[in-house]
């Protein structure tokens, strides 16, 4: 295409000047350039935003069938959720009945940190298993946790369901998770009351939010007067001087 | 030329909404629709029996901690529930958190310890005994009459986890002979250094109770069984469930078994019969039937 016009120059009358031509005569063709570029750019803002904004991810998952879990979902992510680890921003998203292919396929491997209450059981001879919407996830359904979402393994695992963090089986999900490389895995040992574990759960992650360790937060949540779980229904294993939030 | 700009304009102005659009609808996370019943409040904003400077006093003259300058740091918690407001208050020396503690702003009470300056691994406890001696120094310290509570319970830890260290003390409370549902006194007993470590406050203010049921333990059975095989229930998932014991408790009704929601805020205590029913499939849940009047006030779900 021809982009060469003879014009008038204010400064020397009578000059050519290439490229220069009336507003007029642009065609549509390169309107629709600049408006695939405009859409890149600006694409291109909202996905450094949400980059931005998706240093750490931290998952909060639940059945939404007992009220507590979405609440304590709901809680405890608002304890992190402006929170920063490792002087990054921490993106603290819910999901309510997360399918089993979604907890081992999208969540578990690029979770910084991630966070299940609903229901849970164990097989007779078998390990235990936390109930997503579709399917049981047991210990030999725990991906590698090593290499998460923005580098590094997966700081903690904290599973509230009953029999999550029991112990007297072959193969359990607590070592599941710590074997495959979360930091630290947290449980509860025999069936629990929701209620007990939402008052539990909030306590902790408070706790959490405000910068202290794992161990310190198990001790607060411990001293908590509004639930009767002891130290002796509560499992939390693996490196408890992690922290998850900075202070 | 004004048309082209129009047109220009235009697709400028269809690119950004459709960014925005493509944005809202597909990479940003849904907005939450929760409405919590547990949440932060500005402390600046309570007004209660006890003010912060007071609350933190109160704490530094009742436990064992040296009475040098802590940076405290202070958040509260509505609990729209239960209708109570909670200070928080976090001790920190050198940036070490030492000391946390909640406080009912409404009655000025320390409802919890949690000291962090203690954290052994060694065993050193050598009898039940010496653990309830240490718990009952730490509730003289923290104003509770242990004689008016019965007998302490020990509870041992788990071997081989991060508590494993951390034995509980817990006075159970009743009320004219029937226990109180999460209703105890609790301290934590470090292993190790045999301190207290930990208190928590959980008794109950009841009121006043008739603690004599008219509805029998067996009468309850039936009816938490009948309650389960009707629709309603059976549309929620409770079907195939089996009715067994019960035991009867001081309580106060957590979530309305007609709509399956949190009872916000939640009714008083009562007299009830707690049913521990189990589904097919190995789910529990506690029916919990008024002791008075028969009917079913609460469904607590096991996780």
């Amino acid at each position: 295409m021809e982009a060469s016009y003879e014009i008038e120059s204010r400064d020397r009358p009578g000059v050519e000047v290439e490229g220069r031509r009336p507003f007029s005569q642009i065609s549509l063709k390169e309107v629709s350039i600049v408006f695939l570029g405009l859409m890149i750019i600006v694409l291109c803002f909202y996905s450094t935003s949400i980059v931005a904004h998706a240093d750490w991810k931290y998952d909060f998952t639940y059945n939404s069938t007992i009220g507590d879990c979405e609440l304590s979902a709901y809680y405890c992510a608002s304890c992190l959720e402006y929170e920063q680890y490792n002087s990054y921003d921490i993106t603290a998203t819910e999901y309510a009945d997360p399918t089993k292919s979604t907890v081992t396929s999208s969540l578990l491997g690029t979770s910084k940190l991630f966070f299940f209450m609903g229901h849970g059981s164990h097989y007779v001879l078998g390990d235990n298993f936390f109930c997503a919407e579709d399917g049981y996830v047991g210990s030999s359904d725990i991906p590698s946790l090593t290499s998460v979402h923005n580098g590094g393994g997966q700081l903690l695992a904290y599973v509230a369901a009953c029999h999550s963090g029991d112990t007297s089986w072959l193969t359990d999900l607590r070592e599941a998770f710590v074997n495959q490389g979360s930091g630290a895995y947290q449980g509860f040992i025999e069936s629990v009351l929701a209620h007990d574990a939402y008052h539990f759960s909030c306590t902790y992650f408070d706790s959490l939010g405000e910068g202290n360790m794992l161990a310190t937060a198990l001790s607060d949540a411990l001293a908590d007067p509004n639930h009767s779980l002891d130290s002796n229904d509560v499992v939390l294993v693996g490196t408890t001087s992690i922290r998850v939030a900075d202070s | 030329m004004d048309r082209k700009i129009g047109i220009i304009a235009g697709i400028v102005l269809l690119a950004c909404l459709g960014s925005v659009f493509v944005y809202s609808s597909i990479i940003a996370p849904p907005q939450r629709e929760v409405k919590p019943i547990t949440f932060h409040i500005d402390p600046a904003t309570v007004t209660g029996a006890s003010s912060i400077e007071e609350a933190k006093q109160m704490i530094l003259s009742l436990w064992d901690l040296p009475q040098v300058d802590y940076d405290v740091r202070v958040t509260a918690t509505k609990d729209a529930q239960y209708g109570t407001t909670t200070f928080k208050l976090s001790f920190y020396k050198d940036g070490n958190n030492l000391l946390s503690a909640l406080v009912d702003a409404d009655t000025g009470r320390i409802t919890s310890i949690s000291d962090h300056r203690y954290y052994g691994t060694v065993n050193n406890i050598r009898s039940n005994v010496d653990l309830v001696n240490i718990a009952n120094s730490a509730l003289e310290r923290m104003k509770v009459n242990a004689d008016a509570l019965p007998s302490p319970r020990v509870v041992a830890p788990v071997e081989g986890t991060a508590a494993s260290n951390l034995y509980s003390v817990i006075w159970n409370q009743y009320y004219n002979g029937v226990p109180v549902r999460n209703g105890f006194v609790r301290v934590i007993v470090d292993s190790e250094y045999l301190k207290p470590i930990g208190f928590a406050n959980g008794l109950r203010n009841v009121g006043d109770i008739d603690v004599k049921p008219t509805v029998s333990e067996a009468q309850a059975v039936a009816l938490a069984g009948e309650y389960l095989k009707a629709e309603l229930p059976a549309s929620r998932g409770y079907s195939g469930f089996k009715a067994g014991n019960a035991v009867l408790y001081v309580a106060r009704p957590n979530c309305d078994p007609n709509s399956g929601q949190l009872y916000v805020p939640a009714p008083g205590y009562c007299l009830t019969w707690w049913v521990n029913c189990v589904g097919k499939s190995g789910h529990m849940v506690d029916v919990v039937v008024d002791a008075h009047s028969g009917l079913v006030v609460s469904i607590e779900e096991y996780l």
